[in-house]
């Protein structure tokens, strides 16, 4: 289980080596940020929920029978409005509200 | 290279859900200054990072915590605490209610009452439970929060044969400050043992694992090394999950009603039974007999129910609906295929850990234990472990009360003080980081006369030589150690890939469909004490690196004890979870729990207790 960190989009604003459950994330010499062991990564998408410019993804790749396809949110209030871009490049939006119980 | 040393009321070793609830409820009822060590970052550490689905353990109206202990007992076949099940139920409730003033999202129906999912489970948005319980514990000024230390040693004392607590040491992850935090009261609650096994998924998924990866048996080890009593390892824990993502599956079973079916389509789950262990060991078997690959089957259901899937997966794992979209098939056209973990080793689900007293006090004097890291007490899933950390907070704030005859005036002042501030505004920081540590000053209401330092500048032989307890200056020997050896053949990687090799092909691993027996184990024993050999010549260089052969230590540990255990239960009470092939029937005579203690000369000692009752208030007496 992988994330992406876009490095041009990164602010260096530290906020998702401070959260990663795993201490996973360091930040570079040019204020980027980076992800020290990919094969340590949990998926728990911590940091795609941290992130305040949308630098980080998490991406599906072979070992769970993926083929890079990736998943995206963004925080507007208590709302998450996640992205999903599947292997055709197809998007597909969801929104998930904390303030909404699960139907299950 | 810094020490800081810092003395509280109260420490809290893991800031998960048990920790940071305890802490809250501690600074809610008392006085008492509190801190919490954390690994990682309270906001979202633990195996609540991404969320939980449901709130699994619940008393329903019509129904009694004892119907919860005789469910959990069924469950694990019997052998299970009563007597912390039963003051654990009591409580489920209480919690929950405390949940929903945080913040919680539990759905409700127009009367304004809780809405079930079967008996004892509640329908709630979990997405952000655990920067609720951050919140919660982080709002008071009494609760003190350092992120980014990896606590790895008891502190310990021996008074008339016991064992007494003072503290504890770590050091930072991603700062080179070594930290001895002293208290006389000690909640370790850092959650079960993962990667002790070679996981489902290979390389850059190889963490893609249910329970959490950084959960690596801390607060076991540093228990197991200090000599505390351990009950019940050898009742492992192995989750039925969606296969590949190891997402629940109980969102799916539950929720729209999908059953469990092998590659036939048949439903087999009447044919092995309906508990925990048993729908594990069903589907081990069919897959056995070649009736595999077994599913969830959801094919058919409706676009809205399918609709729904993805949000309530989005609310706890995430890539169980990336997983769905990949490729433009949902649950709706494909079944889902499920499988079973790699075997976990976690108080939450199972019986192990430590082994408490009512009050849940270990067998170390004013040590406590919470959450998945305290045993006897299974099926206690997230308000099971708040309920353990609310008994626990009760128990420290009347020992304290009790110890503090001469102190109380100065007990009385603070928790009048806490009074007048209830209604101002608290502090607003979660917590601090590495950019924000203030000098903690020395607090003279909580310190003893022979308190010294607070924070200490040096090279390590200037930092060892100012301590002038031993056992602390030892500590700091032994990280000292593992800067200065020499460059290591191996890294951390490839020796925990050998420890998951070894447990899984000798100990009741994926490997072997779960199942055991004797002469496996004594191969498995001698390899890891080989592999514990090469953990000890490991190098770092780097803080980071410190703390991967801290990991790597733990599981070792934890490893070690817990084929002690599988080997001390010659029978087969739990299918998948327990699997003894030389003894694959269930046995009268193990009507008991297998307890075990590490001796000093590092032997691990297994003690057989006699099953205690559901009123009885258990209190160590050996």
């Amino acid at each position: 289980m992988s994330i992406q960190i876009d490095r041009e989009k990164c602010v260096g604003c530290f906020r998702c080596k401070n959260i990663c459950p795993g201490n996973l994330i360091a930040v570079n010499q040019e204020h980027r940020a980076f992800l020290k062991r990919p094969y340590d990564c949990w998926g728990c998408t911590a940091c795609l929920k941290e992130c305040p410019v949308c630098a980080v993804s998490l991406v599906l790749g072979p070992e769970l029978s993926g083929m890079g396809e990736t998943l995206t949110v963004k925080k507007a209030d208590t709302r998450y409005i996640w992205e999903v871009t599947d292997r055709y490049g197809r998007v597909k939006k969801l929104v998930t509200d904390t303030k909404k119980a699960n139907a299950y | 290279m810094k020490v800081k040393i810092i003395r509280k009321d109260v420490l809290i070793i893991g800031g998960g859900a048990a920790g940071c609830y305890a802490a809250g409820k501690i600074a809610e009822m008392s006085g008492l200054s509190i801190l919490i060590a954390e690994k990682a970052n309270i906001a979202r550490s633990g195996c609540l990072a991404a969320g939980v689905n449901a709130l699994n353990a619940y008393i329903t109206p019509g129904h009694t915590p004892e119907d919860y202990v005789e469910y959990a007992s069924k469950d694990a076949n019997g052998i299970v605490r009563e007597d912390l099940l039963m003051t654990l139920s009591e409580r489920l409730n209480e919690v929950t209610e405390d949940l929903e003033r945080m913040g919680l999202t539990i759905l409700k129906d127009a009367d304004g009452n809780y809405v079930s999912r079967g008996w004892r489970n509640l329908k709630i948005n979990g997405e952000n439970i655990k920067p609720l319980l951050a919140g919660y514990a982080g709002k008071s000024e009494n609760v003190k929060v350092i992120n980014h230390v990896n606590v790895t040693d008891f502190l310990t004392e021996k008074k008339d044969g016991k064992i007494r607590i003072r503290g504890a040491a770590g050091f930072g992850t991603d700062r080179e400050v070594f930290y001895l935090l002293y208290a006389d009261a000690v909640l370790v609650a850092t959650g079960g043992a993962s990667g002790l096994y070679r996981p489902n998924n290979p390389g850059n998924a190889r963490h893609k694992m249910w329970y959490c990866p950084f959960n690596t048996g801390a607060g076991y080890a540093m228990g197991i090394l200090s000599g505390a009593e351990m009950t019940t390892l050898e009742m492992r824990f192995i989750a039925l999950r969606c296969k590949d993502t190891l997402a629940p599956t109980g969102t799916i079973a539950q929720g729209v009603g999908a059953v469990q079916i092998n590659a036939e389509g048949e439903s087999y789950e009447e044919k092995y039974g309906r508990s925990t262990a048993e729908r594990v060991w069903g589907t081990v078997e069919e897959k056995k007999q070649g009736r595999g690959p077994c599913c969830l089957a959801t094919k058919g259901i409706s676009g809205k129910q399918e609709e729904d899937l993805y949000l309530a997966y989005l609310n706890m794992a995430p890539v169980q609906t990336l997983k769905w979209l990949a490729r433009g098939k949902g649950p709706s056209l494909e079944n889902v295929e499920i499988d079973g973990s790699e075997p976990y080793v976690v108080g939450g689900h199972a019986a192990s850990g430590y082994w408490v007293s009512t009050d849940r006090e270990t067998t170390i004097s004013g040590l406590f234990a919470a959450g998945d890291v305290c045993g006897g007490a299974p099926q206690k899933y997230v308000t099971g472990a708040l309920a353990e950390a609310l008994i626990v907070a009760e128990a420290i704030i009347s020992r304290k009360e009790k110890g503090k005859t001469k102190n109380s005036e100065v007990f009385k002042a603070k928790a009048a003080e806490n009074e007048d501030n209830a209604g101002l505004p608290k502090k607003s920081g979660l917590s601090e980081n590495e950019t924000g540590l203030k000098a903690e000053l020395p607090d003279p209401q909580t310190m003893s006369i022979n308190i010294e330092e607070t924070d200490r500048t040096g090279d390590w032989e200037t930092l060892k030589g100012s301590l002038s307890d031993a056992q602390a200056a030892g500590i700091l020997e032994k990280y000292q150690k593992y800067f200065s050896a020499s460059e290591s053949l191996f890294s951390v990687q490839q020796v925990e890939e050998a420890m998951q090799k070894v447990m899984d092909e000798y100990a009741g691993g994926i490997r072997t469909n779960y199942s055991y027996n004797e002469a496996g184990l004594v191969i498995a024993d001698e390899k890891i004490q080989e592999l514990q050999a090469l953990q000890e010549g490991l190098r770092a260089h780097s803080m980071d690196e410190l703390l991967q052969i801290y990991e790597l230590r733990e599981r070792l540990i934890v490893a070690r004890a817990l084929i002690a255990h599988l080997g001390a239960r010659k029978e087969t009470r739990w299918h998948s979870f327990q699997e003894n092939s030389d003894h694959p029937q269930k046995k009268k005579e193990y009507e008991l729990y297998i307890n075990s203690r590490m001796e000093d000369d590092g032997t691990i000692r297994i003690i057989r207790r006699p099953l205690t009752g559901r009123r009885e208030k258990y209190e160590h007496s050996d």
